[in-house]
């Protein structure tokens, strides 16, 4: 059985002979052509590189090689990772014509010299515009625990592609959200680590001073395996003893009640009581969103000045509007960005790691796209960020956990914690997976047959 | 005398002329109402007052 397989699992049935790489990538490869098309996570699958590339697994075993610890592993990027032969879209139709790329993205090099084989690309909003990875040019990518409702953007593709047991690790990358909601709505480990600890050399950029890329796993080990493994470091001990709080005021506010039960039974089992208040978080959100928009439309502006009809409309519409933003807010939400930093930084004096709501419910239907906000229905796609953008500003690294045991549809927390302290989060992370708070959602029996 | 607020199709349209920006007109209405979205956030922003010596996050580090 390879779906659903951890990819640590992958390379121990591997590495001990239990099973070949290539029955396995030929598993992997038959899964995707079966069960994809019900949701649509899968933008290009590279077929025969993966085999070729799973058999010279299998002849180094056979030849008695060491194999490097993710050898065989198949995983999956985000249609915005150079794959070298490859032409990066960044999930759009006008740089179709633009030349393979040259080498692998950073991440992606590092993950192939652990061994690891990467099988597809996967959908996304046109060049990470959105919260929905509703694509118009290649559909979209619907939850795989609910084909009709949404799976989030914009690595939509990536926790699809985690959540149906397709592939056990994906590559994607979050400027405002954009891995910590798919996550959440999917119900699978996502991580946004500390900006610029990952290198983002071979991603194709949104908004440079807020882009990080990361990734999606089924498992708090596989996530943690493959985090160590693109930051080129060794793994770091997981500390003990961690000073945790909920952030209360704008991440108390809008919860549906069975993440408000979820979240109290967490805060319960952790001895918490009282919360903590990031200190002018709508303007942090706006700060977010205003630079996003200024950088993603002043990089995008040469191209739509000539083939704006080629753009997704609403990509477009968003980028042309954020590209006719005054110098002036930008740059003072780039003055008030450093002043929220700081503001931040101060917190993490008191406390270790922060928990908050990652989205305000379970995946909204596609066929009625709202939230609840403020007692009233309001659109999905621009409240979806509501809890990720204002943690998205002071670039600290957020794990987003799938909340087990809830009852209902796939629902996430963020654990958040000061600059290069992943390992904060991964602790916190391990103590609520073993107390049956956080773990994969499964699929039912029908969808994961 | 005060001067009347802009609306934002006047706004999109004079900030377009001074970029020397054709836009199509098929983006018209999406770009009006992102900018739209984008003048609350932009109230926010601007409207909250900072010390002199807070420095744009140019050299951004977490």
């Amino acid at each position: 059985m390879t779906r659903f397989a951890s990819a640590l699992g992958i390379a121990q049935d591997i590495r001990s002979g239990k099973r070949s790489a290539a029955s396995i990538m030929q598993a992997v490869l038959s899964t995707i052509n079966q069960h994809d098309a019900a949701i649509h996570s899968v933008t290009h699958l590279f077929a025969q590189q993966a085999m070729e590339q799973a058999r010279a697994v299998d002849a180094r075993l056979a030849r008695k090689e060491a194999l490097p610890p993710l050898a065989g592993v198949p995983f999956g990027v985000k249609d915005l990772f150079d794959i070298q032969g490859h032409v990066t879209t960044a999930g759009s139709i006008v740089l179709r014509n633009t030349p393979p790329a040259a080498q692998d993205a950073a991440i992606v090099a590092r993950l192939r010299t652990a061994g690891a084989i990467p099988v597809a690309t996967l959908n996304m909003d046109e060049f990470a515009y959105g919260f929905a990875t509703d694509n118009a040019h290649y559909g979209i990518t619907r939850n795989p625990h609910d084909t009709s409702r949404m799976a989030g953007g914009s690595s939509g593709g990536s926790a699809a592609a985690v959540a149906a047991g397709f592939l056990p690790l994906t590559l994607g990358t979050d400027t405002n959200g954009s891995i910590r909601v798919p996550a959440s709505l999917c119900g699978v480990w996502g991580l946004k680590p500390t900006m610029g600890r990952l290198p983002r050399e071979g991603a194709y950029p949104f908004s440079a001073s807020l882009d990080v890329v990361g990734h999606f796993a089924g498992t708090l080990d596989d996530l943690m395996a493959a985090f160590y493994i693109m930051a080129d470091s060794p793994a770091e001990p997981e500390p003990q003893n961690l000073r945790a709080a909920c952030l209360g005021g704008w991440f108390a506010q809008n919860l549906s009640p069975a993440l408000a039960a979820a979240i109290g039974r967490v805060c319960q089992h952790l001895g918490l009581s009282g919360t903590i208040e990031l200190p002018q978080t709508p303007t942090a959100r706006a700060a977010s969103f205003l630079i996003t928009a200024a950088e993603g439309g002043t990089l995008h502006l040469p191209r739509l000045r000539a083939a704006a009809e080629e753009y997704d409309p609403a990509t477009r519409d968003r980028l042309l509007a954020g590209a006719m933003l005054p110098a002036s807010t930008y740059v003072q939400a780039q003055r008030f960005r450093r002043w929220f930093r700081q503001q931040v930084h101060a917190i993490f004096e008191q406390v270790d790691v922060l928990i908050a709501p990652a989205v305000m419910c379970e995946a909204p239907r596609l066929d009625d796209p709202t939230v609840i906000v403020d007692g009233k229905p309001a659109s999905a796609r621009a409240n979806l960020g509501l809890y990720t953008q204002p943690i998205s500003l002071p670039g600290l690294p957020v794990l987003c956990l799938p909340l087990d045991n809830t009852g209902t549809l796939p629902l996430g927390l963020q654990l958040i914690a000061a600059p290069g302290r992943e390992a904060a989060l991964f602790s916190l992370a391990r103590k609520l997976e073993q107390a049956g708070l956080a773990g994969r959602c499964p699929l039912n029996a029908q969808q994961a047959a | 005398m005060t001067t009347p607020p802009f609306s934002d199709e006047v706004l999109v349209a004079a900030r377009a002329q001074a970029m020397e920006l054709d836009l199509p007109q098929a983006c018209v209405a999406g770009v009006i109402s992102n900018t739209h979205v984008l003048q609350n956030y932009a109230a926010l922003v601007m409207d909250f007052a900072l010390p002199d010596t807070c420095e744009p996050a140019g050299d951004y580090t977490p």
